[in-house]
């Protein structure tokens, strides 16, 4: 097992008030026993708004002084201003928001190399193949106050990698950019990023960017990592009730263990409504729930219903109706609320309208039962 | 209504004709002030920029005294310069008493605390994120300094201007420590102040007009430095 390159330990962190004075206790905190990132990994660090991935991120790049713990960098300390600088000039770091100095573009993404004291001939070439590769090449004389959003993203982006740098940490580094920009932007990166052996940590709430630039997983809510895994373990197996919110589990269901048998187990979720699960809890147990949308089935006629192996049959009525993207969300009272999602054709071959009386089917397999700790 | 009309048309003529006497004096003032600003500028820009970057117990203290200090009336630090440089005083072994260097001295005390002041004003007003981009990309001090003079240059600038105007057209200080001697130490407000007393209107008018143009062309010349650079 080599040595990791980036590793934080027992880090713990208090917010302080703005102001200088220490708040009271009701503060953030920020607290992490133990977090590790290899050479050439990427790493999605995601959770919901104020659950501290920023901090993390800036502790991890050397931005913010934790409390407590110790920040280790290829097996170097990182806490002196001097070993700080050290440590900054391998890697390299992109702000939530957008920081653009008061010149050209070019003298934007030259700056890391000038700091870092690049011949003035190298610099020219490299920053004029990193402009290239953003596709920004034509801008390298404008004033960089006078550029699109679209293009400062690319400026912050090109300015980062022109310094081929061991570790890249990004934070939500494609703002509040629209879909198509960022699918430019994503493509553009994923070229700059070939043949660098980089490690990336990048800070995002928003799961399409997680998935396309991280291979792990890092959940944090609260000030703590409560979950770390692939895609499909954050997605399918969330730890906590939290996780399943925050990755889109719509329905996410309190309930108890009522009787186990055969590998399956009955759960009772409120007055008169059960589940059937896949495997064997001890009797009285609480229960968290989940229940994909997408694995849900609806069906108008009871014959149908049966006809299907799915274990629970739900009956149900429409309480609510809510388009999206690619359909709709439908809302069912079975004695618990439970959405499911509909593609357009369904909602009118089921004829889906509010207080239609529908079945729902699920099989037992497709929910995820999150034990609690206690 | 004759007598001002007439002064300002044989002022005129004074300035044209670049009369000797004139053009000393005008140097005079260049030369106090330019040292003067020269000094505080070096000093005070670097200051500034550190109270500005750094947190160290009293801070707030001190960029209030600066602040403060923007105010300083000039015959008040003409009085306590005057104090320290008396043949008695503290510094009165250096003999620079009436000297264009006390004029100097007295005119670094009024303009430190603007540059100074207005200085920390400027670099505090540049984005903590650009900022924190500088330190991620491992400047030292000396390059976030560089860079951070470079993002607020404009400020820094309009500091620098105040300076200067509020010097070369102070008369109180230098007409205390420096004497108001003829060939040395007279400078345009000084001699502005002198020939009206002596009922010489065109030639104060003269000596104000020199001032005014000497003000207009500095502050032409630093405005376009700055502007120019912070619009391309």
């Amino acid at each position: 097992m080599k040595t990791p390159l980036l590793q934080a330990r027992d880090i713990e962190f208090r917010r302080r008030d703005g102001r200088g004075g220490r708040d009271g206790g009701d503060g953030f905190r920020l607290g992490v026993s133990g977090f590790e990132l290899t050479e050439g990994e990427s790493v999605a660090l995601v959770g919901p708004n104020g659950s501290g991935k920023t901090t993390f991120l800036k502790i991890l790049a050397g931005l913010e002084r934790p409390d407590r713990g110790e920040v280790i960098f290829d097996s170097c300390q990182v806490r002196s201003a001097a070993e700080k600088r050290a440590y900054h000039r391998q890697i390299a770091y992109i702000p939530q928001s957008l920081a653009l100095y008061n010149t050209t573009v070019f003298e934007n993404v030259a700056i890391g190399l000038r700091i870092r004291h690049v011949a003035k001939s190298e610099i020219r070439a490299r920053v004029e193949g990193a402009l290239e590769k953003f596709g920004i090449g034509g801008l390298a004389g404008r004033s960089a106050q006078k550029i699109s959003g679209g293009e400062a993203r690319r400026v912050m982006l090109a300015r980062a990698l022109v310094l081929e740098p061991r570790l890249l940490f990004m934070d939500e580094p494609f703002g509040e950019l629209d879909l198509p920009v960022k699918e430019e932007i994503l493509t553009e990166l994923a070229g700059a990023l070939a043949g660098l052996r980089c490690a990336k940590l990048i800070v995002t709430h928003d799961h399409e960017e997680a998935l396309r630039l991280g291979e792990r997983f890092v959940v944090m809510v609260g000030g703590a990592i409560v979950q770390t895994g692939t895609a499909a373990d954050i997605f399918n197996l969330p730890a906590t009730a939290e996780v399943a919110a925050f990755v889109g589990v719509k329905n996410v269901l309190e309930g108890t263990a009522v009787s186990s048998e055969g590998g399956m187990s009955q759960v009772q979720l409120g007055a008169g409504a059960s589940l059937l699960v896949a495997g064997e809890f001890k009797q009285g147990q609480t229960l968290t729930l989940c229940v994909p949308p997408e694995s849900v089935v609806l069906t108008s006629a009871e014959g149908e219903a049966a006809a299907l192996s799915a274990r629970n049959l739900l009956k149900g009525t429409v309480t609510g109706l809510m388009p999206f993207r690619y359909g709709f969300w439908v809302k069912l009272d079975c004695g618990f609320p439970l959405s499911v999602c509909v593609t357009r054709q369904a909602i009118s071959s089921l004829g889906v309208e509010i207080g239609a009386k529908l079945h729902a089917l699920i099989k037992a397999t497709a929910v995820h039962v999150i034990e609690h700790a206690h | 209504m004759e007598t001002l009309l007439n002064s300002l048309r044989e002022a005129a003529q004074l300035v044209v004709a670049c009369d000797p006497e004139l053009l000393q004096i005008l140097w005079a003032s260049l030369r106090v002030s330019g040292m003067a600003l020269f000094v505080v500028t070096l000093v005070g820009l670097p200051l500034g920029a550190a109270i500005a970057l750094s947190r160290f117990p009293g801070r707030r203290l001190v960029i209030a005294l600066l602040n403060t200090g923007m105010g300083l009336p000039p015959v008040l630090v003409g009085l306590v310069v005057c104090m320290f440089l008396w043949r008695s005083g503290p510094l009165g072994f250096l003999e620079l008493l009436y000297t264009p260097a006390a004029m100097v001295i007295a005119q670094i005390i009024i303009a430190f605390p603007i540059v100074t002041a207005l200085s920390v004003a400027a670099i505090q007003r540049v984005d903590p994120n650009l900022l924190l981009q500088t330190q991620a990309l491992g400047a030292s001090r000396w390059q976030t300094f560089k860079i951070a003079v470079r993002e607020c240059r404009i400020g820094l600038l309009a500091g620098i201007m105040a300076a200067f105007g509020g010097i070369i057209s102070e008369v109180g200080a230098v007409m205390m420590v420096g004497g108001n001697i003829k060939g040395q130490t007279r400078v345009l407000t000084t001699g502005i102040v002198l020939e009206t007393r002596m009922g010489n209107f065109e030639v104060a008018l003269a000596l104000g007009l020199v001032l005014l143009m000497l003000s207009f062309s500095v502050n032409l010349a630093l405005t376009v430095m700055q502007q120019g650079r912070g619009t391309r």
